[in-house]
């Protein structure tokens, strides 16, 4: 288990690279299976390896591979070479000494060194490799290596999760499909495939999952990376638990080689525990501190909140430092039904935050013509024509309410925590209803379009998969959907936009598109080039 | 079982006669007895269309239900049989849900109140509470007769939450009575659900009475609704919430009185205090006023 953040951060600040030494931290890389024999005195500037958690299952043996201690050939270990001038400098043989825990030197596919055994000798005349392993995050040690008159202390570290935000390309979408008790998602699943082509839609049956098709809420997908080195990692969610539900999905569809799959937290999970309530805000700077990675952001309040387990783990890991914004007025809770961040080329980050401003939606509906007919939301808004609609004066009210006593304070948060300004942020028409089903509080009324799902492009327009409002006649077509053309003029002109029909498994069912997917991404920044500084020991 | 069925039938026919017995006005057994006299009902020649649909107008809630019901089985059985099983699908917050725009179709008000009386599990039982208003049917007068018998105050919330959607008669029959209602939760639910209600003024007198309830959560909503409504007549009785231990209550008797009377509000000395107030959120509400 990873220490305490205070002794971590003790640990760390001890670790960093001099700049002028950062080259040496690429000597500590297994790009060579065969032992690299790098000069004398190079060697002995050696500051430090990282590495990451040994926590997938190369050998698909069931058995996770820091445990598997049968094997020491996995490709998920950090390496450091001996050359042999080294040791032939040295009389021949090297005196090691490891300290810290949950790290083991693997030597010819043999530990050699590991808490229990914290000494050893290394002998011989040809160049030595030794493979460094880590149980778990951001571990630190100390490799002590001497020999003749020299001695050298190489700092050992693994590496921080990171997950992923909006900005980083997008390689696969996951999705349930649904179609079974009356109700069904083909269309949409179909129309998933043909903007992103069959290959990047992965569309699991709704039937191995109990018709759970929440997929945004099970998991979280996030990267181990250090130089050379990497692993993918599936933070699976306490949501589902004892194999119902979506419980088994990332054991299904997503673990192999390569990739693990973890869980934080245990117990009675509550719906600010489904990762529809973890988001990552795209790289931003806020007080003075940049976060090249992001920031995590995951509501609840002092008196509803997530685990605390997963929480607390997010904040040890310190690069993508999280923020909490108080989520618990929603009825579902999750930070996407109100917020999302969207790629936009042309702006001065590269992304805007999308707000749902109540106001704009009131403004643009009093615009249309009250006698026209809304048939989606008869039977599940209550509401036949836009008229009923504008007229509800409660309705009205209470939105006003959401938005002055909610959405504004959290928006604040969310410019303060990111260093946005409101050139940053665009507000995006909306309405809320409240839900006795729900403690009382806010679901999307009309659908929340800005709970939408983001799939980026690493050599072409993002692709915003929205979900289709259906505030129109059942004749009409989205082109006459006025709702719809206003959303469109909002968003970034660059990214493509797709406005889907989510309306009754998703909307319906009080979530939306984001909700129901997921999307696997490609790795982000290189913690150890651009947020090193962000292990250092900040309070 | 038979002999019931008769009798039940008897009843049925000459409805006039037996409503007012009330050995008689609520004869049906529960579970599969039940379920199989629908059926007999339903397939039963000696009763006519005709007479199912006299008591289907009639004043009690039972009789009109049971009487639609088999109606209901005899007219659109293929309807009824597709979603007499038909099960709520999981929302995203882990609760049920009926979904689909078939659902506003006033004919499955008796199939789903039927479910309801069954008495399913508590995810089914919310999700059919739920479904019933949507359909547009009758169910009001179920609900406010089912909230008088049921126990659990959570299911009483829930019916009373519906009530926003009922006729104003049942409507106002049942919010006066769970205003009243010995569970605050239920005097919260339905003061909040006053608010809602164009004609929810009418219960004005009700709501300031609520605004002394020794439940936060029902001084708060009721305060609420008092603003929506504009009770314009309430300002004096909200203004003491302004000092409501309740953070809650005092931010919703800010948002009303300011909805009530905004100038007036302002020249309150309550507002200046609560400028620093504990609560972050009061604080910002009487800010703006400023």
């Amino acid at each position: 288990m990873p220490r305490p953040p205070s002794a971590h951060r003790a640990a760390l600040l001890g670790l960093l690279c001099l700049p002028a030494l950062a080259s040496r931290c690429d000597d500590a890389t297994p790009d060579s299976e065969a032992p690299r024999d790098t000069g004398l005195d190079s060697f002995w500037d050696t500051t430090e390896v990282l590495g990451i958690p040994n926590l997938d299952d190369d050998d698909e043996n069931a058995v996770a591979d820091w445990e598997d201690t049968a094997h020491g050939d996995d490709d998920d270990l950090a390496t450091l070479t001996v050359p042999a001038a080294v040791l032939a400098d040295a009389g021949g043989s090297l005196a090691l000494t490891l300290t810290g825990t949950g790290i083991r030197v693997w030597l010819d596919g043999a530990v050699l060194l590991d808490a229990e055994h914290p000494t050893a000798t290394l002998a011989g005349e040809e160049a030595r490799l030794l493979r460094i392993e880590f149980e778990d995050f951001l571990l630190s040690g100390t490799l002590g290596i001497s020999g003749g008159d020299r001695s050298l202390d190489v700092a050992l570290l693994s590496s921080p999760l990171v997950l992923n935000h909006h900005l980083q390309a997008g390689t696969m979408l996951y999705v349930i499909a649904l179609s079974a008790m009356g109700y069904s998602n083909a269309a949409m699943v179909a129309d998933l495939q043909e903007i992103l082509g069959e290959e990047r839609v992965l569309a699991a049956p709704g039937n191995d999952f109990g018709q759970d098709v929440w997929i945004q809420d099970e998991i979280e997908f996030a990267h181990a990376r250090a130089p050379g080195l990497s692993m993918e990692v599936v933070i699976d969610s306490i949501r589902s638990q004892g194999g119902r539900y979506l419980d088994h999905f990332a054991e299904d569809y997503l673990v192999q080689p390569g990739v693990a799959v973890r869980t934080w937290g245990s117990g009675a999970p509550n719906s600010l525990d489904s990762f529809g309530n973890l988001e990552i805000a795209p790289p931003g700077a806020s007080g003075g501190v940049d976060y090249p990675l992001g920031r995590i952001y995951q509501g609840g309040s002092m008196d509803l909140h997530p685990s605390a387990v997963l929480w607390d783990f997010l904040n040890a890991q310190a690069v993508q430092a999280p923020y909490r914004p108080d989520s618990t007025w929603l009825c579902v809770g999750h930070v996407d039904e109100f917020t999302s961040f969207v790629p936009d080329p042309s702006a001065p980050r590269g992304f805007r935050l999308l707000v749902v401003d109540a106001a704009l939606a009131w403004a643009l509906l009093d615009s249309l013509d009250p006698a026209m007919a809304i048939p989606k939301y008869t039977s599940a808004h209550h509401y036949s024509t836009i008229g009923e609609l504008v007229s509800d004066d409660a309705l009205r009210a209470w939105n006003e309410d959401i938005q002055r006593d909610h959405i504004e304070p959290e928006l604040e948060l969310y410019m303060e925590s990111m260093g946005l300004d409101e050139g940053d942020v665009v507000r995006v028409p909306g309405l809320w209803e409240e839900n006795s089903w729900c403690r009382n509080y806010a679901l999307a009324l009309i659908p929340g379009m800005v709970n939408l799902a983001v799939f980026t492009e690493a050599d072409a327009p993002a692709k915003l998969l929205i979900p289709d409002p259906f505030l129109r006649d059942s004749d009409m077509t989205q082109e006459e959907d006025a709702f719809l053309a206003y959303w469109d003029t909002l968003m970034p002109q660059d990214d493509e936009r797709y406005y889907l029909d989510d309306w009754s498994v998703y909307h319906e069912g009080w979530g939306e598109i984001h909700c129901g997917t997921n999307i696997r991404r490609e790795p982000g920044a290189d913690w150890w080039e651009s947020a090193r500084q962000l292990l250092g020991g900040e309070e | 079982m038979k002999a019931f069925a008769v009798a039940l039938c008897a009843w049925l026919l000459a409805p006039a006669a037996l409503a007012a017995d009330s050995r008689l006005a609520t004869p049906w057994a529960e579970g599969p007895a039940r379920a199989a006299l629908v059926h007999a009902l339903t397939v039963d020649p000696t009763l006519s269309d005709a007479d199912l649909a006299e008591v289907a107008e009639g004043p009690d809630w039972r009789l009109r239900q049971q009487a639609a019901l088999v109606l209901g089985w005899r007219q659109h059985p293929e309807l009824f049989a597709r979603f007499q099983d038909e099960e709520p699908l999981l929302a995203v917050n882990g609760l049920a849900r009926f979904r689909g725009e078939e659902l506003a179709d006033p004919r499955l008000a008796p199939l789903f109140l039927e479910r309801l009386l069954e008495r399913p599990g508590a995810a089914e039982e919310w999700a059919l509470i739920e479904v019933l208003p949507r359909t547009g049917g009758d169910w009001a007068e179920a609900f406010v007769g089912l909230m008088a018998e049921e126990d659990d105050p959570q299911v009483r919330s829930m019916l009373a939450a519906s009530l926003r959607w009922a006729p104003a008669e049942p409507a106002a029959d049942g919010l006066r009575a769970a205003l009243r209602d010995p569970s605050g939760l239920v005097r919260g639910e339905a003061a909040r659900t006053v608010g809602w209600r164009k004609d929810g003024a009418m219960l004005g007198a009700d709501l300031i009475s609520v605004l002394r309830d020794t439940e936060p959560y029902a001084r708060a909503m009721a305060a609420r609704s008092l603003g929506y409504l504009h009770v314009t007549s309430a300002f004096d009785a909200l203004r003491p919430l302004l000092g409501d231990p309740d953070a809650e209550a005092r931010l919703q008797a800010l948002h009303a009185l300011e909805r009530l009377d905004a100038a007036k509000l302002r020249g309150l000395p309550e507002v200046a205090r609560l400028r620093d107030d504990p609560d972050p959120k009061v604080v910002r509400a009487a800010g703006a006023l400023e």
